[in-house]
């Protein structure tokens, strides 16, 4: 019996493959190192910072136990410049450059972190950027600006996939890089 | 209301009013040097009164009619009208001059600069118009106002106009800059008005140029305090009608106000008290004259009233004072505990402190007023227009400004010029000054201590960034604590002798296993808390007698000694290691050494005796700590962290920069301005709090925290211009990390061998080492892919390797093996071989 499901991935699932991220947090709480399977989490000593996978700090974040540092490309300012190149060229913005010496992807890439540059969009911008929002918004400065400008860089950013698909018709190629995860 | 049993209803006699305009709004203005009145109306006529004479006014027929603003300098007056045109008048010949400029809309205010070459325009249009008097083409605009402007005023410096707007804000911009900027905007303070309004919403500055103060929508009138917004004291409960006029007087010792109530309130700015009421109706502006005792207002009806002889006889030995300060609640130039707000200069410019010489002589303007803090001044003198100019060779502002009034000028100057060394005021590490009623009393990675000034009391809170560890707690404080310490033990408190009771300090542990375990300690009379420090051992306390007074935790006083170098300056401690700073001996620069001394007080050991604090010429300490692994460090002026390494063997005690806060990347792009005020080293990071916009202390709400890896000033990263080689790029870095990953080495070493190391110290050493070597295994490995000729230096790092055990050079030599340098690889080899039969030796 086939599932019921639509080919790929569905939200849920795209959403549990950026939970895997690596996010800042300020603990509010001492807590020692936990060996879980996918490797031990940092012991956490307020107020020093600790990145620590998303999963975990949304559950503490939701247990107030954490203060989540949304990632410095979260912000108006990145942003609104991001969205103004999107808007006067064709192509996407480019994605975060590679640190050199590396062979691993995202999630495994500290692309979330408070160190992550600020003026480019990881591979999982949209899903992560929306878990914080519904998450962590008071973490996060003026999230009713970041808000908007996620709806409108996902339309501008959408807009151009559409163009792309009359392109692919004609047996040409359209570059996708830096559009990110997590499109349905 | 207690204030009006002061007061006094003075029923002088009654000057008669002189028509000088038909009915409705009248402005007037004296001349800087208080020769002339000008007075403009609705008619067409601008009248011109000579002071001294009770002649008739010199009349200036056909101008421009319903006149709404009016601005004289000595020589000549502007006119603004509500048909929209400016005009300048000579006050020599008593002519038209010239039209300054044109508006669309009606006249508003008009504000000449303290040295009279621009002037300020409201109009009903969006933006305020400063225009240049001799080049009228030359106009700067005050743009993003969302409403029009109804008031305009210099600050004293001329460098900021308070623009009173008819949304109800007060918006400070700064003409420092090409494009004037808002650098405040101070909501909630003025009512909105309408333009043509009678009443008035006008931000008028001391004359100290600190703060200004504004009439609220409560009938009261506001002190506000320009360099941080914050709110000072209130003038209230005199008026029952809205405020149509208010003015300081020219020293700032008084202030009036005319209101809607038919009444003129004199007020002491020193009490906030009503020294006197008069009954005038429909006062709609009012002047003091430049120096005399005379009041000068114009009525609704067109009126106007010269008052000789103003002030009652009780006050006019207020007015002959010189400059007063602006009411604050905290007079951050006043303050003597807290922070040295004011910088120790070196050089040139020698600023001296007063106050430990002139402790006996309060409330005189330069006790005051005191020297002018570099970086902490709101007002700057950018464009040499005088006032803060005129700084003196000790750092005093001199009364130059003031004109006639300061006589003694000459003579004082005189007395300044004797020497004087520049003394380090004595500060308490992690906390900040007051501003508007609150302070922070500690800052730190414990949490943090602050207090709110009650007037009768404060109150202090104590809160944990670790909310599990303590509950956060707070509590009325009738001792008026201005210094605390927080650490996880317990937190440290002291306060100033006040009332006659002696200094005190005040220890409270979080945790105590009997019913009560905070004790309270009195120092003998006179002596006062200059510093205290909290370490898991002992308490320290410096005291303005030059003692260091050393208790344990639970209060027995273990120790006490006269400190070598005086006056005292802070103190700092961990476990049993206290550091104590002084002033030492004058340097060639006129300031005094900054010494410290380290001692490790269960062993009754100096470690270091009377060392130099390593500061660059002009820099002063901002904050001293010790880090979490015990190492002491310092954050200068220059933003640069500095740590102390050796420095448990006398004599081998050395100041090494690890952060340089000036050349930190995110600075890179030259946009940000911003600075870093100290919190703590800890995990090989600094911590501390980001201040911007010209901010020189955190304030409310509960900054964040920010922490910054070491990166030792080695050299600057290389332009990114182009990229050739990465090798370019990480050489650098590299050479950096080799640098200070070998500081970090050295430290850790020193601990472990100086206390019982345990098992994790030393796992940790060996991992160190390590990391110094692979440092320059990676340095290698660029040198050997740069080319055949880098092989000396190549050879040079690794002889620099620590390697116990061998296996780094033979690692070096396969690095150079696989790059094919066969040479260099061969050298390594006989290295190798040396090293092992311990041939090579020291030198």
């Amino acid at each position: 019996m086939a599932l019921p499901l639509p080919a790929g991935l569905t939200p849920p699932e795209t959403a549990f493959l950026c939970e895997m991220e690596l996010v800042t947090i300020i603990p509010r709480q001492r807590l020692e190192k936990l060996n879980l399977l996918g490797g031990p989490t940092p012991p956490f000593a307020p107020p020093h910072r600790t990145a620590t996978p998303l999963w975990l700090a949304l559950l503490l974040k939701r247990q107030r136990r954490a203060n989540i540092l949304p990632p410095p490309w979260l912000s108006p300012r990145s942003l609104s410049s991001v969205l103004d190149l999107e808007k006067s060229t064709a192509s996407f913005s480019p994605p975060p450059a590679l640190p050199p010496h590396t062979t691993t992807s995202p999630p495994f890439l500290p692309s979330a972190t408070a160190g992550a540059p600020p003026d480019a969009l990881p591979y999982h911008w949209l899903e992560l950027g929306e878990m914080l929002l519904e998450a962590a918004s008071d973490d996060i400065p003026e999230p009713d600006n970041v808000r908007r400008l996620m709806r409108d860089l996902r339309e501008v950013r959408m807009a151009k996939m559409r163009a792309g698909v009359g392109v692919l018709e004609g047996g040409r190629e359209v570059n996708l890089n830096g559009v990110g995860g997590g499109w349905r | 209301m207690a204030l009006h049993n002061t007061m006094t209803t003075v029923t002088q006699q009654r000057v008669r009013g002189r028509p000088a305009h038909p009915s409705g709004p009248t402005f007037l203005t004296y001349t800087p040097n208080g020769k002339k009145l000008v007075t403009a109306g609705s008619n067409n006529v601008i009248r011109v009164y000579e002071t001294d004479s009770d002649g008739e006014p010199t009349n200036i027929d056909d101008c421009q009619e319903n006149n709404t603003a009016i601005a004289a300098t000595n020589d000549f007056f502007l006119a603004g009208s509500e048909d929209g045109t400016v005009c300048m008048y000579s006050l020599d010949s008593f002519t038209y001059e010239k039209m300054l400029t044109r508006c669309t809309l009606p006249i508003r205010d008009i504000a000449l600069s303290p040295d009279g070459q621009w002037a300020a325009i409201a109009s009903d249009e969006l933006e305020v118009k400063v225009v240049n008097i001799a080049d009228t083409y030359r106009v700067l605009y005050l743009r993003g106002l969302p409403k029009p402007a109804k008031h305009l005023s210099y600050d004293p410096s001329g460098t900021y106009i308070a623009v009173s707007c008819t949304d109800g804000i007060v918006y400070i911009y700064s003409l420092s800059t090409e494009e004037p900027q808002i650098v405040r905007k101070v909501d909630g303070l003025i009512r909105i008005l309408e333009t043509e309004s009678e009443l008035s919403s006008r931000a008028v500055w001391h004359p100290d140029g600190r703060a200004f103060a504004a009439p609220t929508a409560t009938r009261d009138i506001q002190v506000i305090s320009s360099d941080d917004g914050e709110r000072q004291r209130v003038f209230s409960g005199g008026h029952m009608g809205d405020v149509t006029a208010l003015a300081w007087s020219p020293n700032g010792a008084l202030l009036i106000t005319a209101a809607s109530d038919r009444k003129i309130l004199l007020w002491d700015t020193k009490t906030q008290k009503v020294l006197a009421r008069y009954d005038h109706p429909n006062v709609i502006n009012m002047v003091w004259h430049p120096f005399d005792n005379i009041v000068s207002f114009v009525t609704l009806d067109g009126e106007l009233f010269i008052y000789p002889t103003f002030l009652p006889s009780d006050a006019v030995p207020l007015l002959e004072k010189t400059l007063q300060s602006a009411p604050f609640i905290r007079d951050p130039l006043t303050e003597i505990s807290g922070n040295s707000r004011k910088p120790l200069t070196n050089g040139v410019k020698v600023k001296v402190d007063p106050r430990g010489k002139r402790r006996g002589t309060p409330d005189t303007l330069d006790d005051i007023l005191g020297p002018i803090g570099d970086e902490d001044d709101f007002v700057s003198d950018d464009d040499g227009a005088g006032y803060l100019g005129e700084v003196n060779g000790y750092g005093k502002r001199s009364n130059g400004h003031l004109d006639a009034i300061d006589v003694f000028d000459s003579k004082r100057r005189a007395i300044y010029q004797a020497f004087q060394p520049a003394i380090h005021d004595s500060f308490q590490p992690g906390s900040t000054p007051w501003r508007g009623n609150r302070k922070y009393l500690c800052l730190n990675l414990i949490g943090f201590v602050w207090t709110v000034d009650q007037d009768t009391h404060h109150t202090v809170t104590v809160e944990f960034y670790d909310r599990e560890f303590q509950r956060d707690f707070h509590f009325t404080d009738p001792y008026l604590y201005d210094k605390a310490c927080l650490n996880k033990n317990g937190t440290l408190f002291s306060c100033p002798p006040a009332n006659g009771n002696p200094a005190m300090v005040f220890y409270r542990p979080h945790e105590t296993w009997t019913t009560r375990a905070d004790w309270r300690t009195q120092l003998p009379a006179g002596e006062d808390v200059t510093s205290i420090s909290l370490s898991e051992s002992y308490i320290v306390v410096t005291t303005s007698a030059n003692y260091v007074r050393i208790f344990t935790l639970h209060g027995t006083p273990f120790r006490i000694y006269r400190q070598k170098t005086s006056p005292t300056v802070t103190c700092a401690s961990w476990r049993d290691y206290i550091l104590t700073m002084g002033n030492g001996p004058v340097g060639g620069d006129g300031s005094t050494k900054l010494l410290y001394t380290i001692e490790n007080i269960k062993r009754d050991e100096v470690c270091q005796s009377e060392d130099i604090v390593a500061l660059t010429e002009g820099a002063q300490v901002k904050s001293v700590f010790f880090s979490d692994s015990g190492d002491p460090c310092i954050y200068d002026s220059t933003g640069v962290l500095l740590m102390l390494q050796h420095w448990r063997t006398p004599g081998q005690a050395r100041w090494v920069p690890v952060l340089d806060t000036k050349q930190l990347e995110r600075l890179a792009t030259g946009k940000k301005e911003e600075t870093y005020w100290p919190v703590a080293v800890a995990q090989e990071k600094f911590h501390c709090i980001i201040l911007k916009g010209g901010d020189q202390y955190p304030y409310f709400p509960k900054p964040l925290l920010s922490e910054f890896d070491f990166k030792m000033p080695v050299s600057t990263s290389a332009p990114q211009e182009k990229p050739e080689t990465s090798a370019a790029l990480e050489g650098p870095k590299l050479e950096e990390s080799f640098v200070r990953s070998s500081l970090l080495l050295s430290l850790l070493e020193d601990l472990v061998t100086s206390t019982n190391a345990t098992h994790a110290q030393r796992t940790e050493l060996s991992r160190r080492e390590v990391e110094v070597d692979k440092a320059l295994l990676q340095l290698l490995n660029v040198e050997c892919r740069e080319g055949e000729e880098r092989g000396m230096k190549a050879l040079e790092i690794v002889g620099l390797m620590r390697d116990r055990g061998g296996k780094m050079i033979e690692a070096a030599g396969k690095v150079a093996g696989r790059y094919g340098r066969t040479v260099l690889q061969e050298k390594i080899g006989e290295l190798a071989e040396w090293r092992l039969m311990g041939m090579e030796d020291d030198e």
